[in-house]
Parts: C-alpha cells; structure tokens; sequence
C-alpha cells in the first residue's frame, strides 16, 4: 500500500519540482535583472536612495549619527542638517522622503536603528495626516515605493510591506523590473541609459562622497506678491477645521514613541511652519495633532504658534497658493537654529558634544553654515580668522573671519557679536555693525570702514552675525566699530 | 476573485495542493472541498451573493428527486417550471428588471403618459447568466429523460459551483461535467502539464495581447470626439480580436485550471476566426453558449424541422435572445438580432463564394468584419455612442492614430502579436495536434518556450501602477 501511494505521488512531485524550478528561473532572472537595475527610474534626482546610501556609508566609514529627522518633504526643505549638526556640535541626519507618512516614518526608523543608534530622534508632524498607507498615489512610481526601494534592510522592508502596501503593490514595491517593465515601450531612452551604466561599471557611484546629511533645496524665493494678493482676496487655502488624521498615522506615531522609549532615545516632535496667512483656523489643527502627540510624553516644538513663529516671514515660504507650503532655503536656517536652541535650553537630552573633535570638524569645515559657527583654522590658506574676543564701542565681537569668495575675487566678512554684549529687545534688522579695518595695501597699511549687515538666518549659539562682502583686501586687524542705526 | 490578480496567484496553487495532498481519495471530501474553496473564490468578490448560487443549487438538485420519482406529466411539467421559475427569476430580477421597467416607461412615454415606476439599485451578481443556464440544463436534461437525476447533493452542489467555470464558463452540461464529480480522480503529469501549460498560453493571451489592445479601444471610445477616422477602425477591428482573446484567455485558464484538478471542460472556441459561415462561426464562437441556444431553445422551438420561413424565424428569436442574454440594453438586443441576419441573409450566399475562395480566406475576413461592425452595439454604452462609433469609422486622422493609450512602439508591437496569434491559430487548425508535437520535442525546447511564456507575461505584460485593474470582459454577464 505504502509503494502503491509513493507511486501516486510521484507524478505530483515531478510536476511541483519542475514547476518550482521554472519558477526559480524565473525570479532569479528578475531579481538578475533588479541587481543589475536595467529598470531602474531616473535616478540622478532621486535624493532618497541618496540619503539611505550615504548613511549606511556614513556607518561604514564610522561616523556616528547622533540626531535622526523623519518626516516628508517639509522636513528636507524645511531643516538644514549641516548647520543644525554644526551648531549643535552633533552629526544630524534628515531620512525625509517625499509624499510620505507617518507609517513610512515608522519603518524608516526602525531600519535606521538598526544601523546606528542615536541620542535623540526628531518627528515633523506634517506626516501626520489623513493618508493612508495603502492608497498609493497612481504612476508609475509612487512616493511611497520610491522610500521603500532606497532602504536596504531585507527584514525590515519584508516586516513593513503588508502595512505600507496592498497585496496587489507587492511585486511593484519589490522589483523594479516588474514596476517599470512598461520601459521597454514608454521609456527606451532610460532603458539605453541604464544598459550604458550597467556596461561601464559605473551604477551606484552616483553616491556622491564627502557629507551629504539628506538636505534637499527646492526652494530659494519667498513668497510673491501675487500669491500675497491671493491670500487677502481669496483667504487661506488651508483650512485648521478640515485637518484630519489617519488612524495608521496615529498608531505608528505612538508605535515610533515606543520605539524611541524601549531603546533609550529621546523623542521630539517638531512642527515646521507654513506662512501664517496660509492656514486659517490653525488653533483647531492644532488641538487634533495633540489629540496625537499626547498618546505618550515627548517633546514638542510647534513652529506655526508663537512665540516659535516670530521671525519667520514670507522670505521663509514656498511661493504658492497650494495646500501643501513648504520652506526656502533662508526659511530653512531660520527653522534649524530655532530647532537647535529647543533642543539646547528646553530638553534634558544628552548629545555628543564633538566640538573638540578634530576629525568632526575636518568633516565640515568649509561646507554650508561652517564659518558661521566655526572660526577658520590656523593653517587655512584662503581664509582666515583676524580678531578673537575683542571689545569694541558698544559690542563685545567675539570673532571676525575672512573668508575667500567668488573665486577668489572678494573677501566675505563674519563678525561674531556676542548676543550678552547687546543692548536688550533691540531689532537688529534695524542696525549695522560699523568696523575700521586695517588692511594691506602694497606693502603699507592703510584703514578702511566697512558696514556690515546683520544676518538673521545665522543664529549660533550665543552670538549674532554681521556680514559683508568686500575687495579682495587682506585685512590685518580691527582698530574700532560698533553698532548704528541702518 | 478573478484569474489575473494575486489572489488568484495564492489561492489556486494553495488550493490545488491541498486538493491533492489531502482529499483526492475520499470523493465526498473532496467534493466538499471544492464546494469550500469554489464558494471562497465566488464570495471573494462577494459573499452575500452565494445565497443565490445555494438555492439555484438547492431547487435544481430537489427539483432534480423529484423529477426522479414522479411520471406524473403534469407535476413533472410543474416542477420544471419550478426550476425555471427560480433560476430564470433570479436572472430576471437582477440583470433584467431595471432594463424592462426603464423599456416599459420609455415606450409609455412615446404615447405621452409617463407611469411613475422606480427602479432598483441592483448589483448584478458576477456570473448568473453562467451558472443559472449550467443548472438548468440538468433539470431540463432530467425532466426530457435524456439523464439520470443524481441522489449526490454534494457532487450537484460541487458541479454548480465549480470555480474554475463559475464565473464565465464554458457552460457545462451536466450530462459531461456532472458524472466527474462522481469519480475518483488520479493525478497524472500529463494532464498537469497540459492543464498549467494551457493556463499559462491563457495568462499570456489576457496580460500581454487582450488587455493592451483593451488600452487603445478604451481610450478610442472613451474620447469619440476626438478619435474620429483610422483610430476609430482601429478600435472595431482591435474590438473583435480584444473580445475573442479575453473570453479565450479566460477559457484557456478555467479548462486548464480543471485539468489540473482532474476535470475535464469542454471546448469553448475552435478558431473562431477562421471560419467558412455564419453558421460555421457559431459552431465555433462560445460553443457552450451556442450549443445551449441551440438545444434548449433552437430545436424545441422546431429547428430546421418546419420549413425556410420557420428555421429564419427560429435563428432570429434565438440570437434576439442570446443578446439579451448578454446584457439587458437595446444594444445586446440589437447586435443579437444583426447577427442572426448575417447568419439568414449571408450564408446561402458565402457558400457560393466557397466554390471560387476553397480556402475561405476572403469569407473568414468578410465573416470577420461583419462580426466586426456588429460588435460595436456590443462594446459602445449605449445606442448613441454606437451611432457616433459608425459616423467616425473612416481612413482619415492617421496622424493621432498613437494617441489612444497606445504610443507607436507599442502599437506596432500590438499588430505584431495580432498577426503572431492568427498564424498559430492557422497552424493550429491545420495541424490539429500542436500540442503533442510539441511534448514530442527536446526538453530544451520546451523549457525554452516555458521560460519565453512566462518572462514574456512579466515583460511584455500590459500591467502596472498608472494602469486600472482589467476584468475579463465576460465576467459583467
């Protein structure tokens, strides 16, 4: 009997075998082709793939992370993490993507962790909407996928695909070759593109070596004035009273306060602003996000209420009467110092401290925002720093640096003003720093004054900045200076 | 559920293994098995309208005793009429009652009184046309004595719901499909290989051919204003072939699927397009649903028996009604009615033209065309925008032929594989026994063609995010 029902079997097994074998075929030549990535989109722009590679090459060239930031695009746009890291004295990184959500946030997270654990996690709340993961948004790529496909980690992408996507998205999110199989007939030229890639060895070096921290620039102008007029003819396109969150949403928020709390990190909400006049009713949007954030105890700086929101202005928003407003890149450094003196004077949480860190600062030194918090070294050829700690009529400067600019055919000015040595609720849009410099002429030396602006984007810690761009002088020394009236 | 969605993909592999593994010996078991797992495939869709499946099963299968014990004619007629009544009603009720209330205000409204009648906001339950004519055939069959009524309930209910041809057939007799669920089934490589590999010809004639042409003739009638001339003969013609290879697809899945499980299905089309006739098309166009017209309505109603006048009265009523069967709109009715006129009025005439074209090749395209042109009621929502399809047809407007969802690339491609289809379909009819040249063949060439099949279907396959899911066409009846 037992031969008999072995025999009855066999013809099953043949078939399952044969089948699972062409299978196998199948799917290796589709995951061959996924490796290779003769499907992959255009990816020169894709700055989420960039981000996912440049952390897990931050890892490997051990440089620790010590302040994550998830969010969608308000948060890339609207935090600059070269200068939050360089005022903090920290290394921050920004992991948004976007179009994306709370639920994405989660699992992005949870990969990073995996990876490097930091001191302190940051949250925007923008993703904290009526979105719902499953709903991708039709095309050929959606948001969604696009920060599915840049992480890397098998067990947390496997974890996350049943809650980010439908059963039908499944293949899409998982292989390129079947989300973009339709190439062959509307995209031939990437097809060619990515063959030639392939051929000269060359796929993935588009990962761009130095320090890339996840920012991304969208927007450079505020708000004009037609999107003004609109605002006083037509009211805010952002009604408070329609704000709805998903039940996902609020889940995986509380789900990522969890997260942070069992492994020790600490947790901080931030709400990035939209220009004031953009968003009406804001005290009822307001009212619902507690609804969510007070699912846990966590830290929360809200941009959009006051007095949080003093400073910003239209020079600091998206020039649009959409919904969804994001922040220039002035906008941005605004946002970032504000975000960075939160964390300094309002949270007990314990960051590295990497000021005296040599090798940190060679990782920033000269990039965005670093002459602006740092002085320029000693052994620097093309800048240089000309006084420390110097008294002047009314102010104490702190520091003056000269920087090379436009290839080397101007000189930009930093003075530092140390924020204590200034006269108390004074406007300092409304002053200049007046300074006598003394600078090298052919072998003589001869006395110049020079006003300098003050700079409100900059806000490191304790000091205030004036700039100016000058002649390509070398300047010697400050003889005098002190604040006027513009 | 339908047979091109990742459901479909888990659930049938799922099934069929356990299928094998478990309930093949005892035949009630496994009866009972595929009464679960056909009425989770139907009800995937939804749930609620298993009821209607249980009682068209449970009134047939009584009705069906009945008949058994009783030879009393007249309570056998009644009981007849039982089975009709239900099955026919149900059908009545939710494909035809808001058409009939809609055609009996309309026609009221000619004379000038409108009575205020409501319809219904009534969902149409996928595949009732199907599986209400499939078991009607056994009462009929039963109460004509031409079978056996079956004491089985299980086997019965089993044959009513039979998921790989619930939804869209082939139609099956009970007098074929029935007397299987009776046996007990032994798997064999053969029929798995034949059965997976007729699926997978049918996964790639419904991914990768019916559904980009679907792409254009959607986007043709979907924007007439604009599509007027070559585009719009481009949607009839890609129609036709649309039409023929999504309800083949389906076909080919559902005759393979139940080879894999041991059943065998009867042939749905032979060819269709390559036909002699008329007559000779119907023989091979949904030959489940022909040959049930033709049994249960054509020959009662007298056949050929009485006369010219009378056969030309009785082609006409059956192919009026084999439109209505498709959809309750004027439009069904009157694609129904244009082909039994082609049938009448052409045939006599084709067969005289045989005698000059032997090989039927400018019949098979006259017979193409006309079906063509018919098909147009068929595809367009309603009279009007069938009336604007045939005020479009023409040669002109060459230069936006690429932009009803298909670019030029893709377009040429599209014709490629049309002419690929009809010179296999051609060889096929000629050679009769592809199949096993086929097996008869190296390994290496048959895994060639396994390997090209499937990597085609993922290439070549008109599928993605941007586009709708695509339905088989025969489903909405």
């Amino acid at each position: 009997m037992k031969e008999q029902s072995k025999k009855e079997m066999s013809p099953l097994l043949k078939g399952l075998l044969k089948l699972g074998l062409l299978s196998a075929i199948v799917a290796g030549l589709i995951a061959y082709s996924d490796v290779k990535g003769y499907f992959n989109p255009e990816q020169a722009n894709d700055h989420t793939k960039r981000k996912w590679d440049s952390f897990y090459d931050l890892k490997e060239r051990d440089i620790h992370v010590d302040v994550m930031l998830f969010g969608n695009s308000h948060l890339y746009t609207g935090i600059n993490p070269k200068n939050l890291s360089l005022t903090l004295g920290a290394n921050a990184f920004i992991f948004a993507s976007p179009g994306t959500n709370t639920v994405d946030n989660y699992f992005a997270l949870k990969e990073a962790v995996k990876v490097q654990k930091p001191s302190l996690v940051i949250l925007e709340t923008y993703g904290l909407n009526s979105s719902i993961p499953h709903e991708l948004i039709e095309g050929p790529l959606s948001n969604q996928i696009v920060s599915f496909s840049a992480r890397k980690d098998f067990v947390t992408k496997l974890a996350s695909t049943p809650v980010l996507f439908a059963l039908d998205n499944y293949l899409y999110s998982w292989s390129t070759t079947i989300r973009n199989h339709d190439y062959l007939f509307t995209n031939p030229a990437q097809l060619k593109a990515n063959k030639a890639l392939i051929a000269n060895k060359n796929l993935g070096q588009s990962q761009q070596k130095g320090l890339y921290l996840g920012r991304y620039v969208r927007f450079t102008s505020g708000i004009e004035q037609d999107i003004l007029g609109q605002y006083e003819t037509n009211g805010a396109p952002v009604d408070g009273n329609e704000f709805e969150y998903s039940k996902q949403n609020k889940l995986y928020a509380k789900k990522i306060m969890e997260l942070c709390e069992e492994e020790n990190i600490e947790l901080l909400f931030l709400t990035l602003p939209m220009y004031d006049k953009h968003v009406s009713n804001y005290e009822s949007w307001n009212t619902k996000l507690k609804e969510v954030l007070n699912q846990h105890p966590s830290h929360w700086i809200n941009l959009q209420t006051m007095p949080h929101y003093n400073g910003f202005g239209a020079y600091a928003f998206e020039s649009t009467y959409k919904p969804s407003q994001h922040m220039t890149y002035n906008g941005s450094l605004t946002a970032t110092y504000k975000l960075a003196n939160f964390i300094r004077d309002s949270m007990d949480v314990t960051i590295p401290d990497r000021r005296q860190d040599v090798s940190w600062h060679q990782l920033y030194y000269g990039g965005e925002g670093y002459f602006e918090n740092y002085s320029p070294a000693n052994n620097d050829g093309n800048n240089n720093r000309i006084v420390t700690n110097k008294t002047l009529q009314d102010v104490k400067l702190n520091s003056l640096s000269s920087l090379n600019v436009n290839n080397g055919t101007s000189r930009k000015l930093i003075a530092k003003v140390d924020k204590t040595s200034l006269p108390s609720n004074t406007n300092l849009d409304n002053y200049k720093l007046n300074l006598v410099i003394q600078y090298g002429n052919n072998g003589l030396t001869q006395n110049a004054n020079v006003e300098l602006k003050y700079d409100r984007f900059y806000s490191p810690r304790g000091e205030v900045i004036f700039t100016s761009v000058i002649n390509n002088i070398s300047v010697k020394e400050v003889v005098d200076g002190g604040l006027s009236p513009r | 559920m339908i047979f091109n969605s990742i459901e479909f993909g888990i659930f049938f592999p799922l099934a069929f293994l356990l299928y094998w593994l478990f309930f093949k010996d005892n035949i009630k078991l496994r009866n009972l098995y595929l009464i679960a797992i056909s009425y989770l495939f139907y009800g995937w869709w939804d749930w609620r309208f298993l009821s209607l499946i249980i009682v068209s099963s449970l009134v047939d299968f009584l009705v069906g005793q009945k008949l058994g014990t009783s030879d009393d004619g007249k309570t056998r007629k009644r009981l007849l009429f039982l089975s009709i009544a239900v099955n026919i009603g149900f059908l009545a009720f939710f494909k035809y009652f808001n058409f009939f209330v809609d055609s009996f205000v309309g026609a009221f409204t000619l004379f000038g009184t409108a009575p205020n009648i409501s319809t219904l906001s009534i969902i149409l339950p996928v595949g009732i046309s199907f599986y209400t004519f499939q078991t009607l055939s056994y009462t009929i069959d039963v109460y004509y004595k031409k079978m056996e009524p079956t004491n089985d309930a299980i086997g019965f209910f089993a044959f009513v719901s039979f998921f790989p041809q619930l939804v869209a057939g082939p139609i099956e007799r009970a007098k074929h499909l029935l007397p299987q669920f009776s046996e007990k089934k032994t798997i064999n490589y053969e029929m798995l290989r034949s059965g997976l590999l007729l699926m997978a010809w049918g996964f790639f004639k419904k991914i990768v051919i019916a559904d980009r042409l679907a792409r254009f003739v959607d986007g043709s009638y979907g924007s007439l204003e604009t599509s007027s001339g070559l585009p719009s003969f481009f949607a009839m013609i890609f129609f036709a072939f649309q039409l023929y290879i999504d309800f083949s697809a389906y076909t080919d899945i559902a005759i393979g699927g139940a080879r894999t499980l041991g059943f065998n299905l009867n042939l749905n089309f032979n060819h269709p397009y390559l036909s002699s006739s008329f007559s000779n098309f119907w023989k091979r166009w949904h030959i489940s649903l022909s040959s049930w017209f033709q049994d249960y309505l054509y020959i009662p109603l007298g056949g050929s028996r009485n006369g010219s006048f009378a056969t030309k009265r009785n082609i006409l009523i059956v192919f009026l009604l084999s439109g209505l069967w498709h959809g309750a709109s004027w439009n069904f009715v009157i694609w129904g009615a244009l082909n039994g006129l082609f049938l009448v009025v052409f045939d006599g005439l084709l067969a005289k033209i045989s005698k000059i074209d032997p090989r039927h090749i400018f019949t098979s395209l006259f017979i193409f065309f006309a079906w063509a042109v018919s098909l147009i009621f068929f595809r367009a929502k309603g009279f009007d925008q069938a009336m604007q399809m045939f005020g479009n047809l023409g040669f002109s407007n060459i230069e936006s032929l690429y932009e009803f969802g298909l670019g030029e690339s893709e377009f040429k491609f599209t014709i490629f594989l049309l002419i690929g289809l009809m010179t296999f379909e051609i060889v096929e009819e000629k050679s009769k026994n592809l199949y096993e040249w086929f097996v008869s063949k190296h390994f290496l060439l048959r895994w060639l063609l396994y390997l090209a099949l499937a990597v085609s279907i993922i290439l070549f396959g008109s599928y993605g995010m941007g586009l709708n899911d695509s339905n088989f066409i025969y489903f909405q009846f």
